[in-house]
């Protein structure tokens, strides 16, 4: 960190030279971002079309959103952090010829921490159900089951998208073709993180 | 002047190394600002409005999702086009999203 502060305050000319001479490059295949922000632009309009129906019944909404557990939404939130955080450890450790046995390791721990979000929300879930509480309930839980369930699909692609960064990550050497696809994963579980990041606040807190 | 690149890897030796990255503040601003939204969103909240309250807490979700970008997905060393579609997913989808937010 010592040295990231020297260069953020280092004088101006030396570290812009330093900033150019970085190659800007696409993590991973130009196809895996088309697949990533059409995906983030379909969830945007599922924001969208869940506020609108909120706009012609705000009071049943607030009413509903009252009854969620904002504690699993928090939780699973920090769970997505820690897990992408073990993700970004892992893609610097196979970058490092001394740390790189270390990735798989790294891997495991955010499929764990993955794992554990979809235990919290069958939880959460079970406990809707529990109270009676099911998509056909209201308009606000048919968007809350339809919002959280396209999530969790995609939290378990993405498991599975982990299981293979993890084999990946556990060979001597990566083929391009290779290091692109774990590039590509990386990315893919960094947006599902992501996609909750906005899901939690707008489903569970924003009253 | 420091030739250490702080943000490239490659010379990490020990795992301790790997924490050397912008990516760690990062993640710990991350936290934070979860926490805080947390607050905000519950009765724990400290602002008296929550409409006040809300969106900020939306606010604050976009941010963090564009620092998801810049620094996870590593996209602040994208071709520009890439990392401006980022931004511009934020800036586009954070005003929809307020917008039907304070209209409802």
């Amino acid at each position: 960190m010592t040295a990231d502060v020297e260069v953020e305050t280092s004088s101006g000319p030396a570290v812009l030279t330093e900033r150019e001479r970085r190659p800007r490059r696409v993590p991973g295949e130009e196809g895996t971002w088309i697949f990533i922000f059409g995906d983030m632009c379909v969830f945007a309009v599922l924001f969208c079309v869940f506020l609108e129906a909120r706009m012609s019944d705000a009071t049943g909404f607030a009413s509903d959103q009252a009854q969620l557990n904002q504690n699993f939404g928090a939780i699973n939130t920090v769970l997505l952090l820690v897990s992408s955080f073990f993700v970004v450890l892992a893609m610097r450790a196979v970058h490092s010829p001394a740390l790189r046995a270390r990735a798989p390791r790294l891997l495991v721990g955010a499929w764990l921490c993955g794992a554990a979000f979809l235990v919290v929300k069958v939880v959460e879930y079970a406990e809707k159900v529990d109270h009676g509480i099911t998509p056909q309930t209201s308009d606000f839980y048919m968007y809350y089951f339809v919002l959280t369930g396209l999530h969790a699909f995609h939290l378990i692609l993405g498991l599975v998208a982990l299981t293979v960064l993890v084999n990946l990550a556990k060979k001597p050497e990566m083929s391009k073709g290779q290091f692109a696809f774990f590039e590509g994963g990386a990315c893919f579980w960094h947006m599902v993180d992501l996609l909750w990041l906005v899901l939690f606040p707008l489903v569970f807190l924003a009253r | 002047m420091t030739t250490i690149n702080p943000d490239a890897a490659t010379d990490a030796r020990t795992p301790a190394d790997l924490l050397r990255s912008s990516a760690t503040a990062v993640w710990l601003f991350l936290v934070a600002a979860t926490v805080v939204s947390w607050a905000l969103g519950t009765d724990h909240g400290f602002l008296d409005d929550t409409t006040a309250a809300s969106v900020t807490v939306l606010v604050v979700a976009f941010i963090k999702v564009r620092f998801v970008g810049l620094y996870f997905m590593e996209l602040k060393d994208a071709p520009l086009p890439l990392r401006a579609l980022l931004e511009g997913w934020c800036v586009v989808v954070c005003c929809l999203v307020l917008g039907f937010f304070l209209a409802g």
